[in-house]
């Protein structure tokens, strides 16, 4: 049976979600963008939003974290904290279906092999409540990827926005199917199941054809394609920081300071980009990426083909964000566009 | 006015008098233009011009990918020009090296291509019709309203901006005049600069960009439009070009491609002697 | 046990070599008496090396595994973190994570000749090699090693190097780029690729290690291939860029293979399947 909660229960959700110790994020319009912050009532999030400038990312995994203190007097090594921190116990309410598919995405890859407890425990210790997409913008593209406006990959609970203000409510996880549990008074039975929202569907482009891209991509590391495709790039990190899906990293350590004659410090894990070219710069000065089509291609290639192969994912939810920020207009789309039809092409020769 | 930017870009190409065109195609999100290469003739006619069109095109000047194109000729708003002048000044780049497809916006908001071609013609363009944008009064209220709270209130405000900062560059990037092949912030011998997002880190990292265009910013505000924060970095550009005029005497950078640079000289009759 | 996997052990460092002017090896105990013996590797695999307060590096671990109680690395200084690895002192005390990665398949050479190419600094993931079959020489049939620098001043583990020289059981030869000897040189000068070409060691049944400089290692490849080795019977390393050694951080990566996990020691016919990212 369907179920279905008003604005107000779920004002009320809120609230004692946050008697019982959690943090509860959403959207919140609180300077000239719309980002994810931490609010104590319903009434400050913004759900008006085709979406946040910023990903729910920077909560599983932050731009900058300590992975390991430590402290030095002369050869005197002391290991501080060394295990990952508890994660604060969180809700995130608003996220949209693309942001949110993200995260089985990231999972894969912060568990396989070894696990990196810094996401994980986080990922253990938040629950996410998404909201279906009424709206979208000229950049979303999440159709073209094979997802949608209710998409559930990744959320405990989807609220599809429906009649008179109320919500309909889907659990996707045990852990959704549990807060609805313990909160069964704020929901109450609907008679329809949510009802996608038709007209941002008539707005979002058509599917493209993954496999064929893949296809393309794996039989053309070397082409023309792209110092074409590339030779606009600037070569910033805005569409990596600001994607969902990217999750490269550094490690670097920090000299903090002197305590009772020790000095501290920090070594930190902090977001990288493969667009910058010291990503891959080898001690000799050898860079096996030495120019910027090669730095465009390994994100084109690790998107829809690297890491399909090797986790079965796609490194993109069509979020928008890359072709809203970039500063030069690289539109991932076209790129991806073009890259079919070269397939399709190919093929026909055959 | 399109239809003779693309024939003067058809031109440039089909005599080969430039072997590529750096300007200005409209993107696929409608109203957005993006920067765009051209090498053939027949692809002049996605050149176009207009208010969208806001990307300061002088950063591809020092580009090895455009580079090894050989003679560009370039899309160049009246910053364009400024930002190429600096280069010129800089040795970054050979002043035979670029042409100049100028253009402006009329005050009444009129696209219009101008028939000065030459860097002499062009500077004296600059000189009688442009005012430098970054020092223009009302720019400068912001920077007067900074300057008016105590050192307490504007810590705490440009804590606050900082704070969003993600480091991703983007205004580094897009800025024609930050050229250097190594950034100091990406040097680590030491490490002057933290590389991560938070307050030392990103308060070090914004003051040196800044500092690093006193006397070289030319107010284009790409870095501003860039920032995927926010960021207000014109207001730090404006202070410091404001204080580059008032305390040297100097004009706004840019309108000159020859001869010595504010911070770039160095003269035995300096009467600073910290670096004798 | 820690849940932190970028949590390194604490090592001290025992005594320094310098092998040339901007190289040194380490050698690295274990602070904790149980991590000492309870660690193993295989040779051929890598670590992250951090001297805390610069950062962490990858280097191989350059001594053997049938050495117990110590470890060594190589290290030359080329950044932050090298610059200050290469200044540490004995009683030091460093980070370590590893052991990292795959390894050079010294069981399967058993009854084989082996041959070990290398140029200038990669000799240490080889000497790791070389050390681990020279402790258990009578598994193995003939071993021969071919060792270029650039310059005499170059060339590192000189000590062992005489070592090598003197025993009967192994067959050295070393070599000097063109103008980089000096008066008193006294071993090959030529190139690496062209010295193995002349030396023309029989394919068979051998296996063959090169590490070197990736211009070396194109040239090595050839010459093997042209020698009658399969791609299959040689085995190099490569060093990608790397953070974190656990298939996380991802800049290591040739296409969908992260030189972290899936190597860093890979044989010929991989590296021929692969995209020239390295």
């Amino acid at each position: 049976m369907a179920i279905k909660i008003s604005k107000d229960n779920l004002a009320a959700l809120v609230d004692s979600l946050r008697r019982s110790g959690m943090r509860v994020v959403a959207p919140v319009s609180r300077t000239a963008f719309t980002e994810f912050a931490e609010i104590v009532a319903l009434d400050e999030a913004d759900f008006s939003q085709v979406n946040t400038r910023s990903s729910i990312k920077q909560f599983l995994f932050p731009a900058t974290e300590p992975i390991l203190s430590y402290s030095l007097e002369q050869s005197n090594v002391k290991l501080e904290c060394e295990e990952p921190p508890e994660p604060r116990k969180t809700v995130i309410i608003g996220s949209r279906p693309c942001d949110t598919a993200s995260l089985p995405i990231l999972d894969k890859l912060f568990s396989w092999d070894c696990e990196d407890r810094f996401y994980l425990n986080r990922r253990a210790a938040t629950v996410v409540i998404s909201i279906a997409c009424t709206d979208c913008d000229d950049c979303c593209f999440c159709t073209a990827i094979g997802l949608g406006p209710d998409s559930k990959q990744g959320s405990d609970l989807l609220l599809v926005p429906g009649e008179s203000g109320c919500y309909n409510a889907e659990p996707c996880t045990e852990r959704g199917a549990e807060l609805v549990k313990q909160h069964e008074k704020l929901f109450t039975q609907s008679a329809a199941p949510a009802s996608v929202c038709k007209a941002v569907l008539e707005k979002l482009p058509k599917p493209l054809n993954l496999d064929r891209i893949a296809n393309w991509l794996r039989g053309h590391f070397y082409d023309d394609f792209w110092q074409a495709a590339s030779l606009k790039c600037v070569g910033c990190g805005c569409c990596t920081f600001l994607c969902p899906t990217c999750h490269c990293f550094d490690i670097t350590d920090e000299h903090g300071r002197y305590r009772d004659g020790r000095r501290a410090g920090l070594r930190r894990k902090n977001w990288d980009s493969c667009q910058f070219a010291q990503f891959t710069l080898h001690a000799s000065g050898h860079n096996p990426r030495p120019d910027r089509a090669s730095r465009w291609r390994q994100r084109m290639m690790h998107k829809f083909l690297y890491y399909p192969e090797r986790f079965g994912s796609r490194l993109c939810t069509g979020c928008g964000r890359c072709v809203r920020s970039c500063p030069v207009q690289m539109d991932i789309r076209d790129q991806l566009k073009a890259i079919e039809s070269m397939q399709a092409d190919d093929e026909q020769h055959l | 006015m399109i239809d003779q930017l693309r024939r003067r870009a058809r031109e440039l190409l089909t005599t080969g008098e430039a072997a590529c065109i750096i300007g200005y195609a409209n993107a696929s999100v409608p109203g957005k233009a993006a920067p765009i290469v051209i090498t053939r003739a027949e692809d002049a006619d996605r050149l176009v011009f207009h208010a969208a069109c806001c990307n300061n095109l002088a950063v591809y000047l020092t580009r090895p990918e455009i580079r090894k194109l050989g003679t560009v000729a370039m899309v160049a708003k009246p910053a364009d020009v400024r930002a190429a002048f600096v280069l010129m000044q800089e040795n970054q780049v050979r002043p035979d090296d670029v042409k100049f497809i100028a253009v402006d916006v009329t005050p009444a908001g009129e696209c219009t291509l101008l028939a000065q071609r030459t860097r002499e013609e062009l500077l004296d363009y600059l000189v009688k019709n442009v005012p430098p944008a970054e020092l223009a009064d009302d720019a400068l209220k912001d920077v007067a309203a900074l300057e008016e709270q105590t050192d307490g209130e504007r810590w705490a405000y440009w804590q606050q901006q900082f704070s969003r900062c993600i480091r991703c560059y983007a205004c580094r990037q897009v800025c024609p005049l930050c050229y250097c092949s190594r950034c100091v912030a990406d040097k680590n011998r030491p490490q002057w600069i933290e590389t991560s997002a938070h307050g030392r880190g990103n308060l070090a990292w914004n003051i040196t960009r800044a500092f690093h265009l006193a006397g070289r910013c030319v107010g284009c505000g790409e870095c501003e439009r860039a920032c995927p924060a926010g960021i207000p970095l014109m207001k730090l550009n404006r202070k410091l070009a404001k204080d580059v005029r008032d305390s040297f005497g100097v004009h706004a950078a840019g309108y000159a491609f020859s001869g010595e640079q504010l911070f770039a000289g160095y003269s035995p009759s300096d009467p600073n002697d910290f670096f004798e | 046990m820690t849940s932190n996997i970028y949590k390194p052990s604490l090592m001290t460092v025992t005594a320094v070599t310098a092998e040339s002017a901007d190289v040194k090896t380490l050698r690295l105990e274990f602070c904790d008496a149980r991590e000492r013996d309870t660690f193993s590797f295989r040779a051929g695999q890598f670590g992250e090396f951090s001297f805390f307060g610069e950062g962490e590096c990858t280097l191989c671990i350059a001594s053997p595994p049938t050495r117990r109680g110590y470890i060594e690395c190589t290290v030359r200084k080329s950044g932050r973190v090298t610059a200050a690895l290469t200044n540490a002192e004995p009683g030091d005390v460093i980070g370590f994570r590893g052991p990292y990665g795959s390894a050079f398949p010294v069981d399967a050479w058993q009854a084989r000749d082996v041959l070990f190419i290398a140029g200038g600094i990669g000799l240490a993931p080889v000497r790791c090699a070389i050390w681990n079959i020279l402790d258990l020489r009578d598994r193995y049939e003939s071993v021969t090693i071919i060792y270029g620098a650039r310059t005499v001043g170059d060339l590192i583990y000189r000590r062992e190097l005489e070592q090598w020289a003197e025993r009967s059981d192994v067959r050295l030869v070393i070599t000097v780029d063109p103008g980089g000897e000096t008066p008193d040189w006294r071993g090959c000068v030529g190139l690496v690729p062209s010295l193995l070409k002349e030396l023309s060691p029989a394919g068979g049944n051998a296996a063959a290690v090169a590490c070197g400089p990736p211009i070396m290692i194109k040239f090595t490849l050839f010459a093997l291939h042209e020698l009658g080795f399969t791609p299959e019977q040689v085995y190099t390393t490569l060093e990608n860029r790397m953070k974190c050694g656990l298939g996380k951080c991802g800049r290591c990566n040739i296409g969908s293979l992260y030189v972290c996990k899936d190597g860093p020691v890979f044989t010929a016919a991989q590296l021929a399947a692969m995209h020239d990212e390295y």
